[in-house]
């Protein structure tokens, strides 16, 4: 899977992991910030899912909570996380 | 209830208050015990805004009413106070305090199961002693929690301590301590937290007490989503200087979802919570507007 396909794939399996109904995958900025203002909201039981998530569709552990605020800061980031560490 | 209720986090206590009872701690608890007949009289007389929401929650637990100034809220004033007083001598050494335990096997049983453990506690009797026995039997337990605390309190207490406190592995300062909690779990970490105060985030309603309250989302999210096992912990007083922990399982696996989970798990935690204060009902501590009567 080449990086544009991640990404696309990222998303898509983020609005079905945290069940967010009635927004398009498309409307996600692959640099929007996923935590906080300005960006989608999520709140920390989000970011839990969002580790189980990866672990479970790409394999790749995030179990350091000062690594996730960073790989979690956006799509974009999370897809350069998982390059760089699945196997 | 009414809206969502905030808590600062920090003791009423000031800096010269807390360096007398550490300086008569060194004496022996009945002397500070005696002191704090006298500074549990003038909380009662004199502070009617902290004193309410004691009434309030003696009210719902015993079905009557309570009035601000009472022996009743005298009483949980001063048991409050005892507790603070106990915790202080228990983490210095000094003092007698005993802890009969009738949990720590539960905690070990969950542990062989080769999973981990998640602990739940509430602000209640001495569980800041809880903490220091489960740091003394289970080394590598971590406990979740925010010290607001002022500085300059804190490092008085600290700097009378003898004892051990379990390793804090994180202080809800942002937005990921459910990774940090998730992570330690699925490695089979014992991981213990409070579960009584909603703090802002996520949350999951539950009865208590004839009211609605909110426990935290993600204490619960995190166990069924390790696979850990979730035991809640008591330690109350029965005696002066002497505790008794106990301990309730609670069942997460029958939950479809992490959300289900947490409704569950929050209500049953709040339904061992109001079942054991049926037994020790001054040995509440959570003096704010838990139930949002203010709000």
């Amino acid at each position: 899977m080449d990086r544009d396909a991640l990404v696309s794939d990222i998303k898509k399996k983020l609005v079905s992991a945290l069940n967010l109904q009635g927004m398009p995958e498309d409307s996600i900025g692959s640099d929007t910030p996923l935590f906080g203002d300005g960006g989608l909201g999520l709140d920390s039981v989000d970011a839990l899912e969002l580790v189980v998530m990866v672990e479970n569709e790409y394999g790749v552990s995030v179990g350091d909570k000062d690594a996730a605020s960073a790989v979690f800061a956006s799509v974009n980031a999370l897809a350069d996380y998982i390059i760089a560490n699945r196997k | 209830m009414g809206g969502r209720v905030a808590w600062s986090g920090k003791s009423y206590g000031g800096y010269w208050g807390t360096l007398s009872f550490l300086a008569l701690l060194k004496i022996g608890l009945l002397p500070a015990y005696f002191l704090l007949a006298f500074v549990a009289a003038f909380f009662v007389l004199f502070r009617r805004g902290a004193v309410a929401p004691i009434a309030d929650y003696l009210a719902r637990i015993s079905g009557r009413r309570v009035r601000g100034v009472s022996f009743a809220a005298y009483g949980s004033v001063f048991s409050f106070g005892m507790s603070i007083l106990d915790r202080t001598a228990y983490f210095a050494g000094c003092g007698s305090i005993k802890v009969d335990d009738e949990s720590f096997a539960q905690i070990a049983e969950a542990r062989a199961k080769g999973r981990g453990v998640l602990i739940l506690a509430s602000h209640t009797g001495g569980w800041a002693i809880a903490s220091g026995e489960l740091a003394a039997k289970f080394p590598d337990a971590a406990v979740v929690g925010a010290d607001r605390e002022r500085a300059e309190i804190r490092k008085l207490v600290d700097s009378s301590r003898a004892r051990a406190a379990p390793e804090t592995l994180s202080d809800f300062s942002d937005g990921f301590s459910p990774v940090a909690v998730y992570a330690a779990l699925r490695a089979g970490r014992i991981v213990a937290m409070h579960a009584d105060r909603d703090a802002g985030g996520r949350s999951a309603k539950a009865r208590f007490l004839g009211a609605e309250v909110r426990s935290p989302s993600a204490p619960y999210a995190c166990a069924w989503r390790a696979g850990a096992e979730v035991l809640q912990i008591f330690c109350f007083r029965e005696s002066p200087f002497r505790y008794r922990t106990f301990c309730e399982r609670i069942d997460l696996s029958e939950c479809p979802s992490a959300d289900g989970a947490a409704e569950s798990g929050a209500g049953q935690f709040f339904s061992n919570l109001e079942k054991f204060l049926r037994r020790y009902p001054r040995q509440w501590y959570n003096f704010y507007d838990f139930f949002g009567k203010g709000s």
